[in-house]
């Protein structure tokens, strides 16, 4: 990579030439892009110009002048053009703009937190594992741990791993005033959540906020314990914020304490988002704290209204249910009750809808607002009995041209349940079997199809499919929704119900529903769009406004227009190829 | 009669790399700016007296064309002979023990002197990379080889001729009152790509005002005098 500097006024291409040898990204300063002596663009720095050329080999489409005093860095085509002619393009270019642009600002760390996330566990364990018997005394484990400055130690039961932490020493064995003579398999952990050693370190912090957990023992594919992992080892100190979060709301004693913890979700969310997790990881944290959330204040409810009159689930639904939520979501919800098989039972409703509206209270002071759809479980169409939302989704399967019943069947698809009895078969799974049903697949299909993104801007404009421009872009319901409709539809063809929309994705490649690049193509138009999406929010949050989803094209960087076109354009591709697919082969 | 004899560029026993950087064509004094080679070079010390002190590490980044080579940078560290003193510490952040692995100064410049050779040399503040060098360069039987361009010596011609009162001496500073950034501070490699920015910016707006040669921009401190008298 080479610097240079252009004097305020000097022309860096000019029109015509070419092609151009580098592609140049703006280090300081700012560039105008040139036409006709009109000026269609100012670039920033972290924008990257001359690429088009570079890489078509046409001559250049416009000039490019220095605003200012501006210092580029050039990257020469042969490094370019080995990594943007790839089939990874879009990918490329979407960490240029969403790393290089923080890179720049915030030095490496950025960098490193990202990489150490990428690594599998194996490379970030430090020290190699302290193992000892279940009949070691509490004061041997301590003086061991203390020695060798450990804060996890590993008690061998044979075939079985159990776990001590230095925090299980204070709260189980000192504040109970256990004997330091007892065994450590009074105050240990078994058996122990273990993870191989091959995860990348990202998967295994989300394993780690979704069990509340901060160490794991690490075991090699022969069966061997290789070390543990703690949290420390796999994010920033002011990111264990997240573990905190969680650990105060499983803790917090009354509705009000739930709600002064709440307050901190944000200012995590703004944390996590500098220090370098990426969106689809910090939706993942946002929607393990919004369970934990979800969970504490059905706790409240529940001990307010009394025991419940039959056992029951409440399902997550939507972006909370695909562990995809952000601070704009809404939390919808729905209930599943057991045992009762008739609906229309008064007291059984009355029950939930007592609990349902408390419960509903204390998110909505926590921060979340009430779906303006009311796909929740305020609404009694959401609240029946697990045996006729099964029948239900099984009519839905038999005949999808009912009333209703895509839209249904995508809300369903898409239910994790938070609070309850878990081990009942899930209504999601119902639809594991949609593959049996190619009138339902063609339905859904058709209906993922029916969101169109814009189809380019025109100064300032997104230009949707009917020619109409509009000044502001809602970036979900732009991008987001047709691009996890149509994973939704490829995931239940490949057999996969209730899923991330990139674990679908990448089902549906193995199943063969979609292309391997039209998996990735849709994975990397969505990864960019939850980014804009994500650094829209935090500037939002940052500036002290309610989150949302609407942008204006203005605040876009000319270059990050450019790219979220792309992604628009890949989306629509993919679609029709789709609809080829769906509608002529089938 | 008497013959003209050459003078001496080097002693015996040099290193190759001391032959090469004494012997490589360089461009010549009337070479336009943009079309010479240079070498920025920065230096850690353990102190500012050339007698005493000695260099701790040291990087050079090249310039062709204009452009700052940043793929071509060099940084290496030196092992002192003494323990630095506390002061400088702070300064450059490095310890003693930091330096316990590096090889000893006199073997540690030799790629110094390559990624030197043939190129005229950028410094900020080039008095302490003059003296520092000229003394290290003593040792290995060669002679440090002018000219040493001066980024603090043509900040100021610059903020002279575009009448502003002075030109920080600060590299950091100066960099910033450019509107360029500025790398890590206090660290020879973040110092000489600091550095090799703020030359190739300074030398562009002179080049605006009247075309700049290597010769010329060697003249910096007695152009800025002739303006000032």
């Amino acid at each position: 990579m080479e610097v240079e500097f252009h004097a305020a006024g000097q022309i860096i291409f000019s029109k015509g030439v070419g092609p151009v040898e580098a592609l140049r990204v703006i280090r300081s300063g700012s560039v105008e892009v040139i036409n006709d002596d009109q000026v269609l663009d100012l670039m920033e720095v972290g924008e990257m110009f001359g690429h088009a050329s570079m890489l078509s080999g046409l001559p250049t489409g416009f000039e490019a002048r220095a605003a200012e005093d501006t210092l580029t860095y050039r990257i020469p085509a042969q490094i370019a053009s080995q990594v943007l002619a790839g089939p990874e393009t879009l990918r490329y270019v979407t960490r240029l703009i969403l790393e290089d642009r923080y890179h720049i600002r915030s030095g490496p760390s950025r960098e490193s937190i990202r990489d150490q996330l990428r690594k599998p566990v194996r490379d970030v364990i430090r020290n190699a594992p302290v193992i000892c018997t279940p009949d070691t005394t509490i004061r041997e484990a301590a003086s061991q741990m203390t020695m060798i400055g450990a804060s996890a130690l590993i008690v061998d039961l044979g075939n079985s791993v159990g776990i001590v932490t230095d925090g299980d020493l204070r709260s189980r064995a000192l504040a109970s005033g256990l004997s330091g003579d007892a065994p450590v398999s009074v105050v240990m952990s078994a058996p122990a959540f273990t993870v191989t050693d091959d995860r990348p370190g990202s998967e295994v912090l989300l394993d780690m906020l979704d069990r509340g957990i901060t160490h794991f023992p690490v075991i090699s594919a022969s069966g061997r314990i290789i070390g543990i992992v703690e949290d420390h080892d796999l994010i920033a100190v002011e990111s264990t914020t997240s573990f905190h979060l969680r650990h105060a709301i499983s803790n917090a004693r009354t509705v009000d304490e739930l709600v002064a913890t709440s307050s901190k979700l944000r200012p995590t969310v703004v944390s996590l988002h500098r220090g370098g997790m990426t969106a689809l990881d910090v939706m993942s944290v946002f929607s393990i704290v919004a369970d934990a959330l979800t969970r504490r204040s059905l706790d409240f409810a529940i001990a307010q209204v009394g025991v419940p009159p039959t056992r029951f689930t409440w399902l997550a639904l939507g972006s909370q249910a695909r562990r995809e939520a952000m601070p704009s979501s809404d939390l919808d919800s729905a209930i599943a009750w057991f045992g009762q098989d008739e609906d229309d039972e008064p007291p059984i409703r009355e029950y939930f809808k007592e609990v349902t509206t408390i419960a509903t209270d204390a998110l909505m002071r926590c921060g979340f607002r009430p779906d303006e759809h009311r796909v929740n479980a305020s609404d009694p169409l959401f609240v029946r009995s697990l045996s006729s939302w099964q029948r239900e989704a099984h009519s839905f399967l038999d005949d999808p041209t009912q009333k209703k019943a895509l839209v249904l069947v995508s809300v369903l698809v898409d239910s994790r349940p938070v609070w309850g009895v878990e081990s009942e078969p899930l209504i999601a799974d119902t639809f594991r079997s949609a593959r049996a049903y190619p009138r339902l697949l063609r339905l859904l299909a058709q209906f993922a199809l029916s969101h169109k993104p814009p189809v380019g801007f025109i100064r300032g404009l997104a230009i949707d499919v009917s020619g109409e421009g509009r000044s502001r872009l809602d970036l979900k319901s732009a991008a987001v929704v047709p691009i996890t409709d149509l994973a939704r539809w490829a995931g239940m063809a490949a057999g996969v119900a209730c899923a991330s929309t990139t674990a679908r994705l990448s089902a549906a490649n193995d199943g063969g529903t979609l292309s391997a690049s039209d998996a990735l193509t849709l994975r990397d138009a969505f990864e960019l769009t939850c980014q804009l999406r994500l650094d829209h929010q935090v500037a939002q949050i940052e500036h002290g406004l309610e989150p949302g989803d609407v942008i204006t094209l203005d605040e876009l960087s000319p270059l990050n227009r450019t790219y979220l076109k792309e992604a628009f354009r890949a989306v629509v591709s993919v679609q029709r190829r789709v609809a080829n697919d769906i509608f002529w082969n089938v | 009669m008497f013959k003209v004899r050459r003078p001496t560029l080097f002693r015996k026993g040099a290193s190759p790399e001391a032959v090469l950087y004494a012997r490589a064509p360089r461009d010549k004094g009337k070479t336009p700016w943009r079309d010479a080679r240079y070498c920025v070079v920065d230096l850690e010390l353990s102190g500012l007296d050339p007698l005493n002190d000695e260099i701790i590490s040291f990087a050079a980044v090249p310039i062709d064309n204009g452009r700052v080579i940043a793929g071509g940078a060099l940084y290496g560290l030196c092992r002192p002979t003494r323990p630095l003193p506390e002061e400088s510490i702070l300064i450059h952040g490095l310890r003693t023990v930091d330096l316990d692995e590096a090889p000893p100064f006199d073997e540690a410049i030799q790629p110094l002197l390559s990624a030197m050779a043939g190129r005229v040399i950028v410094a900020h503040m080039a008095w302490v990379e003059r003296s520092f060098l000229s003394r290290a360069f003593e040792r290995q039987g060669i002679r440090l080889r002018e000219p040493i361009l001066d980024t603090y010596e043509l900040g100021r011609l610059l903020a002279l001729a575009s009448e502003e009162p002075s030109a920080p001496m600060d590299l950091g500073e100066l960099a910033q009152s450019l509107s360029l950034p500025v790398h890590r501070p206090h660290h020879a490699l973040g110092d000489a790509l600091t550095t090799a920015q703020v030359f190739i910016a300074i030398v562009t707006h002179l080049d605006e005002l009247s075309s700049e040669t290597v010769r010329s921009l060697a003249r910096a401190e007695q152009r800025s005098n002739a303006r000032l008298h």
